[in-house]
């Protein structure tokens, strides 16, 4: 696969917001890992070249990755130990309680918590991003506060 | 929102976001990486020749991958070119495989100097080796193939990189090989004798690997030569350790200069401009560099001669023999039983691609994409050979009930679009639709036809005991129907999604009211698998962990079904092998089973209703469990 100019550019453009929407999917020792294989398939996805929102399809592509790093246990129970083998060097230390509290809700309901409450957007804006109906944006949301109502209280 | 929870969700988010790290940085295009070569749609095949010792010529091993339908197929041509008149020198001895972006090029010796004959198609993955014999291989994740056939592949193991070792074409092991070092192999290279790469260590750097055939891991030729593990990523640290096929030479890059160590006092021989070397293979004379954005160069290690590559791209030295024909990758007509006794999976295919019915439309799936064909729920959808989807808005699939649901003519959408598509064309036409409903149940090329395999129900106007329906094909070319089975279904009978071959074998299950029994028909009235082939019982009463869900893969090589949580898989027209996976809580209510390459597709239910799990897609290799965005599923070939 070769990366070409164009598409370096769509990325460095959105990069940084989609390592933050990663971070909040599946916390920041995976975030990379989750954007650049999200990224690089999308890149090497054929109709690629005709994506007429190439920031609300990486957001995409990186959800569904997510979605699939969070099924995979085996692979969760590693980074657990990959992270006492190998710790980065940090100037402070992770917020272990957002990210506790972020391990309550799905994929699907981080995607939309933190679209909405970080991106600003609107139910709408939300279910255009991730092209589901903005009911299944309203119902996700619901949840997700319910269940950060409890976990935050 | 304005309440207190807002309040204490933003803050939450404010403390996750300050923990994201540096966006990551996008891998540099490896210049040998070729673009993805879209071939003809082809099947895994298994080796059929036997691998011996003294191997004969191997049939080659194609794992294809076309992850999106839209893409239509390129012949692979291959092309000699005239032989230049030679500005340089060649080894008259060595012939060398190109792999790039264009294809793959084979550099052999001519009286002129040097011949190449280009391979258009094929190229799977970044590198190409040829085998004795002639055959060329290639294959995404493949590292180096041996003489007698065998071959590493990176991979990954708990979540941990590693390399895996087996035969080409056959089973990838449940374990990687072990080394005993804290760290990851990230290059491997194979010979007869031992195996020699490198790998990272956790606590930072490099180190070589070294491991014989008889497992004993030993990296004293490193050592004695200087190399001082842990290893840095300075251009003139050691790298690129490797051993040539017969084991009798290692080497590797140092700076400038490839050190080499074949039994006598390791000397290092010049390479110009080390520092671009980005790959490395051995024979036991020669030395095969490749270059980042420059062709590479051989090097003889007799002499310290060097030969320029005349194209960029990965460079591997060819195994065959000076007499042997350069079989380009093609695939064999035809399906073949494997030999060997062992489980057999597959590889997975790039992305698991998958088509999905159910209430937010019909979308097509990969692991990284969504595409989205229409928003109108529907409950069940395939794809047809031209790529094109078929859909319907209710089935009748499973007997009466479902087709209540709504209108169950098929419903076609001839390609996919930027917006989702929500205007159909109905695929028969209105005055050829019966009083009745109809199930598609799949869509396949048999014999060179697009087919649909398509049931008609009639209304019960002669009877309730009396069968009402047809199962058929229609060519979706030239519209003729050709009925399979007459007298199919009716009250209180019917089958299950039933699946089409590309070799014209239809497999499922029937039922008549709580009997259940594995069925299949050749649409051509030839021979078809029976119960008995697959070790089960001719028909099961009502229970819920009967086998059931039968299937057949689509190049019609292996049947499945579950019985209990168990996936079977068996070879079509027999054979040793049975593969046996427990599938967990996703075998449990599953209504159909679609068994493609690596993965399988689970739907539980053919109504979007909300009591109905949404489909899921299973690798076999890992275990892994993907949600797809529907309930009615099917693999797209």
């Amino acid at each position: 696969m070769t990366i070409v100019d164009d598409d370096v550019a769509i990325y460095r453009r959105h990069a940084d917001e989609l390592t933050r929407y990663a971070t909040v999917l599946v916390g920041p020792a995976d975030a990379p890992d989750v954007v650049t294989d999200a990224v690089l398939a999308a890149f090497r996805t054929p109709g690629w070249r005709d994506v007429a929102n190439p920031r609300a399809y990486l957001f995409r592509a990186v959800l569904h990755r997510a979605q699939s790093v969070r099924r995979s246990d085996a692979r969760r129970t590693t980074r657990e130990r990959r992270a006492a083998i190998v710790e980065p060097a940090r100037d402070r230390e992770p917020s272990v309680d957002a990210h506790r509290a972020l391990a309550a809700l799905s994929p699907q309901q981080r995607a939309v918590v933190f679209l909405t409450y970080w991106e600003d957007l609107t139910p709408a804006q939300v279910a255009d991003l991730l092209d589901v109906g903005e009911g299944s944006v309203r119902k996700q949301l619901a949840r997700a506060r319910e269940t950060l109502r409890s976990v935050l209280s | 929102m304005n309440d207190e929870l807002d309040t204490r969700i933003r803050a939450m988010l404010s403390a996750a976001v300050q923990d994201a790290p540096p966006a990551p940085a996008l891998p540099r295009s490896p210049a040998a990486r070729p673009q993805r070569v879209h071939g003809p749609r082809r099947s895994l095949l298994w080796v059929g020749a036997a691998l011996a010792a003294a191997a004969a010529a191997i049939t080659a091993v194609v794992l294809v991958r076309d992850s999106d339908p839209r893409v239509r197929p390129a012949d692979g041509t291959t092309t000699t070119t005239g032989s230049p008149a030679a500005t340089r020198a060649w080894p008259a001895d060595l012939t060398v495989v190109v792999a790039s972006g264009g294809g793959m090029d084979l550099v052999s010796p001519s009286e002129t100097g040097y011949t190449t004959t280009h391979i258009e198609s094929g190229l799977q993955g970044d590198v190409a080796f040829q085998l004795p014999g002639g055959t060329i291989v290639s294959d995404e994740g493949l590292l180096d193939v041996g003489a007698d056939g065998t071959a590493l592949y990176s991979g990954e193991w708990a979540g941990f990189r590693a390399v895996y070792e087996y035969p080409l074409g056959g089973a990838r092991p449940a374990e990687p090989l072990m080394f005993p070092v804290e760290g990851e192999p990230t290059r491997l290279t194979y010979s007869a004798d031992q195996l020699v790469g490198e790998g990272t260590l956790f606590a930072g750097g490099r180190t070589p690997l070294r491991l014989t055939q008889d497992g004993q891991y030993d990296i004293s030729t490193f050592l004695g030569a200087g190399v001082r593990p842990p290893l840095d990523d300075a251009d003139d640290a050691p790298r690129l350790f490797s051993v040539s096929a017969s084991g009798r030479t290692v080497a590797w890059v140092e700076g400038n200069g490839l050190v080499v160590s074949d039994g006598t006092e390791p000397r290092t021989v010049a390479i110009p401009d080390g520092a671009r070397v980005v790959e490395l293979d051995l024979a036991d004379d020669y030395a095969a560099i490749t270059r980042a954005d420059a062709p590479g160069t051989i090097l003889d290690l007799r002499t310290g001669a060097s030969f320029p590559v005349p194209m960029a791209g990965r460079v591997t030295i060819s195994l065959a023999d000076p007499g042997d024909t350069t079989v380009p990758p093609t695939a064999p007509s035809g399906s073949t039983t494997t030999t060997s006794p062992d489980v057999d999976v597959p590889p997975l295919e790039d992305g698991f691609p998958t088509l999905v019915a159910g209430a937010g439309g019909v979308h097509f799936v990969t692991a990284a994409v969504d595409l989205v064909w229409t928003t109108a729920p529907m409950a069940a959808a395939v794809q047809a050979p031209d790529g094109s989807v078929i859909a319907q808005r209710a089935t009748g699939v499973g007997g009466p009930g479902l087709h209540e649901m709504g209108d169950t003519v098929p419903l076609r959408i001839a390609a996919y679009g930027a917006e989702p598509v929500n205007l159909f064309d109905q695929l028969i036409p209105a005055g050829d639709v019966v009083a009745g409903w109809y199930t598609i149940h799949d869509a396949t090329t048999v014999g060179g036809r697009p087919l649909l395999l398509l049931e008609r129900q009639h209304d019960q106007s002669a009877g309730l005991e009396s069968a009402q329906g047809e199962l058929f094909t229609l060519d979706l070319e030239t519209g003729e129907m050709v009925t399979v089975l007459e007298d199919f279904g009716g009250w209180e009978s019917g089958s299950s999604r039933l699946h089409l071959s590309e070799t014209g074998l239809v497999v499922g299950e029937r039922f008549d009211e709580v009997v259940r029994s594995f069925f299949a028909v050749a649409l051509d009235g030839g021979w078809a698998p029976t119960a008995a082939d697959l070790g089960v019982a001719a028909s099961y009463g009502d229970c819920t962990d009967c086998p059931r869900a039968f299937t057949i893969t689509r190049d019609g090589s292996r049947l499945a079904w579950l019985d209990g949580t168990s996936l079977h898989v068996v070879p079509t027209t027999g054979g040793d092998m049975h593969l046996t996976i427990d599938l967990g809580e996703a075998g449990v209510g599953v209504a159909d089973l679609d068994l493609h390459g690596g993965y399988v597709v689970l739907t539980y239910g053919f109504a979007w209703q909300p009591e109905v799990p949404p489909a899921v897609v299973i690798i076999l290799t890992t275990g892994e469990e993907y949600e797809l965005p529907g309930t009615a599923a099917v693999a797209v070939a």
